[in-house]
């Protein structure tokens, strides 16, 4: 058995105390002599014997080292309260072990697949850009090769009809919900004869409780051609675009040439002729590193297009040992630019839940209070005695099934292509759910070490694809001790301390499914 | 800051287990530790300070000086918190700045409301996992004439006796439950008339055994002894997820009852024996039999009939101690703010096929004609009764109890109002009303 201390204290920037119950699952403000008592309790004190010993036969008032003199009342009123709280469950320990003995069943699998949001096809691996920092260029090592490929659209259709065939089962327990099929790059529009041809094709399909929308990432060279069937489509569209010119000029055209003058003509053009669907149906991406800042890429956007750009940093997973050092170079930070921005408050006002530091608040608010409930059953559920199964990552399926252009199928496709879990071929679908579940179960196994010593384990945010998982005994980048834990979490407190009506405004505008 | 000798500074701060209604001009604050309650009303102090405690910038902490604590208002609120344990006092100079406190407010990420309202939700996503429990009214025979029957059903889980021949076709039912195997539906409630004389109640319970539901049949007492053999029949005892409730009112026949307890002795499922209750006087006679038949397990459900008004406000209505005793949690509290916790998820079908969230509420659709799936969405999104609070209501939604009291009930409907309290309305003086 594995038990962690469950009271967690910590103080802001401004020193005001705060305790965090891992078992109640909230934080809360804490009287300066509050804080003490548990600090003593956390130690392993014996708490009523040492109240005893501290009361009896004590003056009115008694002298507490790191506190100062306080009445006998005082201590009186404060281990009462202390009481109250043990009363209610708070500072216990926690069973981490028991806690984080969930496992994944085959049929958990199966579910998922029939209740899947997102079908990504990777369209093809073929680019009219040659982006410096691509995911699929020189930095990285852990995708198949790119040899220009064309999705082979009966497999496509072969892996819908796969999934339609789940969806229209039992299984499925949503209804009236959209099945998003995302077309993912290389550059899907290079492929446009696939996309429409699939856009048919599930158009004649009728699948009992699942509707379908489409979306797509492009870097929009070939937009204009395509615009008015990704509109009568009502294609959800993320066009990627840097910033500015300079901003931008990691994405270059094949012969060398800067993409930034036809990025903006066609999304300008898109604009121009579909102003409605522009407004309600294109976002833009920014992919973050060392050329473009926060504060230009807002004020870009929004003279340009109206528009708070997401924002992503590069992804540091999988870099080739040869290439760390210029990636080093490449790579850059968003929040620390966000600081250095001279417009900081205003950025932060508009862009908001874009920017990680304010996501990451989100998840501080919605994992550490203990107010945030997924939906009507989490509400009347009891916590008690649930088992989780261990780190953040998706179970299977469970957001989203991703096929490769080589037939490849995948958790999604953020993470490296040797995590295949199935593949589709002329035979069909190749999904076996009892080996998959093996597969997560033995990647839990090799970290349930680490998970049931994490002090994050509860509100862990480590998808384990991130991780060497493969390796015999992979190391948890995410794993936090005691004191990681609560610089975190003051960290989230002093923020809100200097800024409280940020708490408000993420609980009313921030909903995470 | 003012850090003047002269007037001290305190941070004064709510605790986040407290609950806190503020609706005009009436406060409430409950510690759902203690399950303490104290209301104000009509205190310009404690309004103004409540409203400040309340507000974005300050997150249930503001600044007090020893000299507004000496306002005898502020004094005695402050002291009735520190007392009860639901504020505290911190000296300002402890710190180098204010502090806050996460203040208790219910975020659902998947309001039913706020997702029709944002395009880019999936709206329908899991909904089948909302239904937890169904009725099915399998048959509506009975050759009993209980004086309760007609309205019974309406009050709790009860058989009803139409006698129209009306049956829920088996057939019917499988569909139905091969429909059901992604949903989370856990327990069902076979009820009739009487359900000893539904033809397909065998094949009804291997369905049930085969999708592995608890279940629970419920019998008159009455008919229970006649059914002996159909009952040795029933295979009732397959795996463990089997109980039966036996239906028991008044006037009761003390041999029959007796009968029956014989006939169950042997019987290897729970057996609980409710009883419909219509005064003080059969609750105590009901007592009686309990103890007279060794009965061990019981539960009771008093029964308005028009006329024991009374009875009710004794036994069902609540006031401020039934409250403070019942210490609801703050997850709780929160749950009665957006839903109905006691009814969500519960499906009622009646033997015409009709498939209502509430049975006083109008149908939702019809087993015939509905596939389950619209039926549970049509609730979440549309209904009457899965996510009607008291906050909905009149007079509850201008309450300040309206969270701590329990989720609304069939009773209400019986009885013709929402408040089935001693508390409303309110008239409080100001302070201490316990
Ligand atoms: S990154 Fe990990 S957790 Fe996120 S969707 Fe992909 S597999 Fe799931
Ligand atoms: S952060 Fe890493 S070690 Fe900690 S719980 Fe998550 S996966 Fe496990
Ligand atoms: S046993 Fe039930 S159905 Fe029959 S008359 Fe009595 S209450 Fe009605
Ligand atoms: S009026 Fe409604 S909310 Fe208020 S105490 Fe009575 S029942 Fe409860």
């Amino acid at each position: 058995m594995k038990m962690l201390k469950s009271g967690l204290l910590f103080k802001s920037k401004l020193q005001n105390k705060y305790f965090y119950d891992r078992r109640c699952g909230t934080s809360m403000l804490c009287h300066p002599l509050l804080y003490l008592l548990l600090e003593k309790h956390n130690r392993g004190i014996d708490m009523a014997a040492w109240f005893e010993e501290t009361v009896s036969g004590a003056a009115e008032t008694v002298s507490l080292e790191g506190y100062g003199a306080v009445s006998r009342l005082e201590l009186e009123y404060y281990f009462r309260k202390f009481t109250i709280l043990r009363e209610n469950g708070f500072f216990e320990e926690t069973d981490t072990e028991n806690l984080l003995s969930g496992r994944l069943k085959p049929d958990y699998v199966r579910i998922a697949l029939a209740n899947v949001q997102q079908v990504t096809l990777e369209v093809t691996d073929a680019c009219n850009l040659d982006c410096a920092y691509c995911g699929y260029g020189k930095f990285y090592q852990d995708y198949d090769r790119r040899e220009n490929k064309f999705m082979n659209p009966t497999m496509a259709k072969t892996l819908i009809d796969y999934i339609v065939k789940l969806a229209d089962s039992p299984l499925n327990y949503s209804h009236q919900r959209d099945i998003s099929i995302g077309f993912y790059g290389g550059e899907p529009l290079l492929n446009f004869p696939f996309i429409r041809e699939m856009v048919d094709y599930v158009g004649q399909l009728n699948p009992r409780h699942n509707y379908f929308t489409f979306s797509m990432t492009t870097n929009s060279l070939l937009l204009e051609k395509y615009m008015d069937f990704l509109v009568e489509h009502k294609f959800n569209l993320l066009i990627s675009l840097d910033g500015d010119e300079y901003s931008n000029s990691y994405r270059v055209c094949k012969n060398g040439s800067p993409s930034f003058p036809h990025i903006m003509r066609s999304a300008k053009a898109l604009r121009e002729k579909y102003p409605d669907y522009f407004r309600e149906h294109v976002g833009f991406n920014a992919v973050f590193h060392n050329r473009n800042s926060v504060s230009a890429l807002h004020r870009f956007f929004k003279e340009e297009f109206d528009i708070t750009p997401g924002i992503s940093e590069l992804n540091t997973i999988g870099i080739k040992d040869s290439m760390k050092e210029e990636f080093r170079r490449t790579y850059a930070n968003v929040n620390e630019s966000l600081h250095q921005a001279e417009d900081y408050a205003l950025i932060e006002k508009e862009m908001f839940i874009r920017l990680p530091n304010i996501r990451s608040l989100g998840s501080f608010i919605d994992q550490y209070t203990g107010f945030g409930y997924r939906d009507y059953n989490d509400l009347i559920s009891t916590r008690e005695g649930l088992k989780r199964i261990p780190t953040s990552t998706c179970l299977p399926f469970s957001k989203k099934i991703f096929l490769t252009v080589n037939g490849k199928i995948l958790p999604c496709e953020r993470i490296g292509q040797q995590h295949g879990l199935g593949w589709v071929d002329e035979h069909g679908v190749n999904l076996d759910f009892e080996k998959i579940a093996d597969l997560y179960n033995s990647y839990y196994d090799k970290l349930k070490k680490q998970c049931t010593a994490c002090a994050a384990a509860q509100m862990c945010l480590q998808c384990l694809f991130y991780l060497d998982i493969q390796a015999d005994n992979p190391h948890c980048s995410g794993l936090m001790v005691e004191k990681d834990l609560s610089d975190f979490l003051s960290s989230h407190v002093s923020y809100l301390e200097e800024k409280p009506e940020t708490y408000t405004r993420i609980i009313q505008e921030v909903s995470f499914e | 800051m003012n850090n003047d000798n002269s007037n001290p500074q305190y941070w004064f701060y709510l605790d986040n287990y407290v609950h806190l209604e503020r609706l005009g001009n009436r406060v409430l604050l409950y510690n759902s530790l203690t399950g303490e309650i104290r209301e104000y009303m009509d205190n310009q102090e404690v309004l103004h300070l409540i409203e400040k405690l309340q507000s974005p910038e300050n997150l249930l902490v503001v600044q007090l000086g020893e000299k507004e604590l000496k306002d005898p208002e502020i004094s005695a609120f402050v002291h009735d918190m520190r007392n009860l344990f639901m504020g505290d006092l911190i000296e300002a100079s402890r710190s180098t700045g204010k502090p806050i406190q996460l203040a208790p407010v219910l975020k659902l990420h998947r309001d039913a409301d706020k997702m029709k309202t944002e395009s880019f939700r999936s709206v329908g996503v899991n909904v089948m996992k909302y239904l937890d429990r169904l009725a099915l009214y399998v048959n509506d025979s009975c050759t009993l004439d209980c004086g309760i029957c007609s309205s019974a059903r309406k009050q709790f889980l009860w058989c009803n006796r139409g006698n129209t021949g009306a049956e829920l076709h088996i057939d019917k039912l499988r569909q139905l439950f091969d429909q059901l195997v992604g949903s989370d539906l856990r327990y069902v409630h076979i009820l009739g008339g009487n359900i000893l004389a539904y033809p397909g109640l065998h094949e009804l319970i291997s369905i049930l055994v085969e999708h592995q539901l608890k279940r629970t049949f419920y019998i008159h007492y009455l008919n229970l002894a006649p059914g002996r053999e159909s009952l040795q029949n029933l295979g009732l005892t397959l795996d463990n997820y089997s109980q039966m409730n036996v239906l028991v009112n008044f006037p009761v026949d003390e041999g029959k009852l007796k009968i029956t307890c014989q006939i169950l002795e042997n019987f290897s499922i729970p057996v609980t024996f409710a009883f419909a209750l219509q005064s003080e006087a059969e609750f105590t006679e009901a007592e009686r039999l309990i103890s007279a038949l060794s009965i061990d397990s019981v539960s009771f459900h008093p029964f308005f009939n028009g006329q024991n008004l009374e009875f009710f406000e004794q036994g069902v209505f609540v006031d401020r101690q039934s409250l403070s005793a019942a210490r609801p949690s703050l997850k709780e509290i929160h749950s009665r703010q957006v839903m109905n916790p006691f009814l969500f998820g519960n499906l009622t079908v009646l033997t015409n096929g009709d498939i209502h969230a509430g049975i006083n509420d109008l149908p939702l659709g019809n087993l015939s004609k509905d596939s389950i799936y619209d039926i549970v969405y049509r609730e979440v999104f549309q209904g009457q009764t899965w996510r009607r609070s008291r906050k909905q209501v009149i007079p509850c939604r201008d309450c300040v109890f309206s969270a701590l009291c329990p989720p609304l009930s069939h009773y209400e409907y019986a009885l013709g109002k929402n408040n089935l309290c001693r508390i409303w309305p309110l008239n409080i003086d100001g302070k201490a009303a316990n």
